[in-house]
């Protein structure tokens, strides 16, 4: 009971996302086809530091894509770095609908942040 | 066809004959329900990751229409909202009756289309937050009417759940039922409708009777039933079953049922019923494709912007114009073959149970569907919650398990169309055989030729690409 008391205070208090770190970021999203379809796209994300204007080169980043509909399967993919600070990730949109994607990314300094952006996207043709 | 009663069934029986069955079976439901709340509020705001979308809006109503399909109502029967409405019982008595003018199902009804409208307007599949709002709200509903009302107010007349339970159940294989009906006409205490009292103190109700006045021995079908089991409990004579029937066959008989009266004079019921079968095909048309350049058309019809009043209209027209035309049309065939000149509203009102069928086809096809595809993903939305918490029980997520892929839940949908098509044609039968046994042929094929259109527009919808969106004309 006391455990279940102790879950119940827990999930009360944690489970607000994780800090950013990385407020100065600027991130840019693309999705190849654009507007997006179901099925393979690229997506484009530029990281400028928005104190010097410099790209921000380095990072690791990792895109995961979820519908706005619970119970759908979520895409992940793992960025490369195409051009100084720019990333590119391929993924596939499993069905048209809404869909969140959301960049986790790790800066050269250590610094890590987290963004989501929204996208729609239509039946394949 | 010989019945099976499960109250006799060794393990499964013994657990239902006891009396705090109702309650052992709340419990885990209500803490699930609270865990769905906090998590609804507290969690992540993405609706895949979060306990109260993914279980409410995949799993709960999967589970819940196959559960009235292959035994009856077990989600009132273990329905959480009435855990806190019990505790609050036993120190507060409500005085007050349910006002007569309003023991109808007219006011659920307009809930359970608020329910519908409220879903496609405000996204509630994709806000984990209104969500946890929702059941919030079915708890605090629950508590406020019965705290106000006695017996089962909230169940009987209020609860839009309970109406599409009691509607699905209809076609349950399980119904609650006396076993033999001289045991009851030889019974002078009337304890499954008026409570068992103490031996010595006639004032005290050791167990109460049914609350939602279904007197078992005029009690026909599924139709308000809770399966609470409350009957079961109280009868001295042990001379209630909760035996199998042939599903749906309380459609198109029309005797006079305690505590809900005739089908046939219940215009508030035959309407639940049609927006019980007009609103699935509405439920499932949101999911679809089509739906955005209807909206979209419809949006520059009217010259607005704002989904609220595109949304009604849609509503307006599929839930009421729609019915009304095709139903009256239907019913106008029908009075040509039969060569009467009666009204056409009675003889709508008597034939449109038999569309209850082909809606719960479609409802079952389409919550089967999101259970099917999306079986597996409480595992990683779990473990996740966990990890969040900062509790890696469960090890970290796993977000490869979803489910069946959709390929494969296809055919069970269309056996599920299929299925409901095979019951509305035979109740629409039935019915015909019933009102005209002369001419039951003539005017069973009008009905016959709606369930037929109704089942082309689900297997329409069916074959229309999914697009789950939760946005306006692409906004």
């Amino acid at each position: 009971m006391k455990r279940a008391g102790l879950l119940l205070a827990c999930l009360a208090a944690g489970c607000s996302p994780a800090a950013d770190s990385a407020a100065t970021v600027a991130l840019d999203w693309t999705v190849t086809p654009s507007p997006p379809a179901a099925g393979p796209v690229t997506v484009s994300l530029t990281l400028t530091d928005t104190q010097s204007g410099r790209p921000l080169s380095g990072a690791e980043v990792r895109i995961e894509g979820d519908m706005s509909h619970p119970g759908m399967k979520p895409v992940f993919g793992t960025a490369r770095e195409a051009a100084p600070g720019r990333y590119e990730a391929p993924l596939t949109f499993t069905m048209a609908g809404d869909w969140v994607l959301v960049a986790n990314a790790r800066l050269r300094d250590g610094r890590t942040f987290q963004r989501q952006a929204s996208f729609r996207v239509r039946p394949s043709a | 066809m010989s019945e099976t009663d499960l109250l006799r069934w060794p393990v499964v029986g013994r657990f239902l004959r006891w009396r705090h069955a109702r309650t052992a079976m709340q419990i885990p439901m209500f803490a699930l329900a609270v865990v769905m709340i906090l998590h609804g509020l507290l969690g992540p705001q993405l609706a895949p990751k979060n306990l109260a979308t993914l279980l409410t809006w995949v799993h709960f109503r999967g589970l819940l229409v196959l559960a009235l399909l292959v035994a009856g109502n077990l989600f009132c029967m273990a329905c959480p909202f009435m855990l806190p409405r019990e505790i609050a019982r036993r120190f507060l008595k409500p005085v007050r009756h349910w006002p007569s003018r309003l023991r109808t199902k007219w006011l659920s009804l307009g809930l359970f289309v608020l329910v519908l409208f409220a879903y496609e307007l405000f996204d509630l599949w994709s806000s984990p937050w209104w969500t946890a709002c929702l059941i919030l709200t079915y708890f605090a509903g629950a508590l406020v009417v019965d705290g106000l009302f006695t017996k089962a107010s909230f169940c009987k007349w209020v609860c839009p759940i309970g109406q599409f339970n009691f509607v699905a159940a209809t076609l349950s294989p399980l119904e609650v039922k006396v076993r033999d009906a001289d045991v009851c006409a030889r019974c002078e205490t009337l304890d499954c409708i008026a409570g068992a009292r103490h031996p010595e103190n006639d004032a005290i109700v050791i167990q109460r009777g049914c609350e939602l006045a279904l007197f078992q021995p005029q009690k026909k079908g599924n139709m308000d039933c809770t399966f609470c089991l409350d009957c079961v409990h109280a009868c001295p004579h042990e001379n209630i079953a909760l035996e199998t029937r042939l599903p749906g066959s309380e459609l198109w008989a029309d005797p006079r049922r305690a505590g809900v009266g005739f089908f046939s004079k219940r215009k508030d019921l035959a309407a639940l019923g049609l927006v019980f079968t007009f609103g699935a095909l509405l439920n499932a048309f949101g999911m679809v494709s089509p739906v955005y350049a209807v909206q979209s058309w419809l949006a520059g019809w009217m010259g607005t912007t704002r989904e609220a009043p595109v949304l009604g209209v849609l509503f307006l027209m599929i839930l009421v114009v729609e019915p009304a035309l095709l139903l009256g049309l239907a019913a106008w065939l029908t009075r040509r073959s039969a060569g009467t000149h009666e009204p056409l509203l009675p003889l709508i009102t008597r034939f449109s149970y038999a569309l209850i069928p082909l809606g719960f086809g479609v409802w079952l096809a389409h919550y089967s569907f999101h259970l099917f595809t999306g079986l597996l993903t409480f595992v990683p939305v779990t473990q996740n919650a966990l990890v969040d918490l900062g509790l890696p029980w469960l090890g970290t997520p796993d977000w490869s398990l979803s489910g069946l892929a959709p390929g494969l839940v296809n055919p069970l949908e269309l056996g599920f169309l299929g299925l409901g098509l095979l019951g509305s044609l035979l109740v629409s039968y039935r019915i015909a055989e019933r009102e005209y046994p002369a001419r039951a042929l003539q005017t069973f094929l009008p009905w016959a030729g709606l369930c037929l259109l109704l089942w082309t527009a689900a297997m329409w919808l069916l074959a229309q690409p999914m697009e789950m969106r939760a946005t306006f004309l692409g906004g």
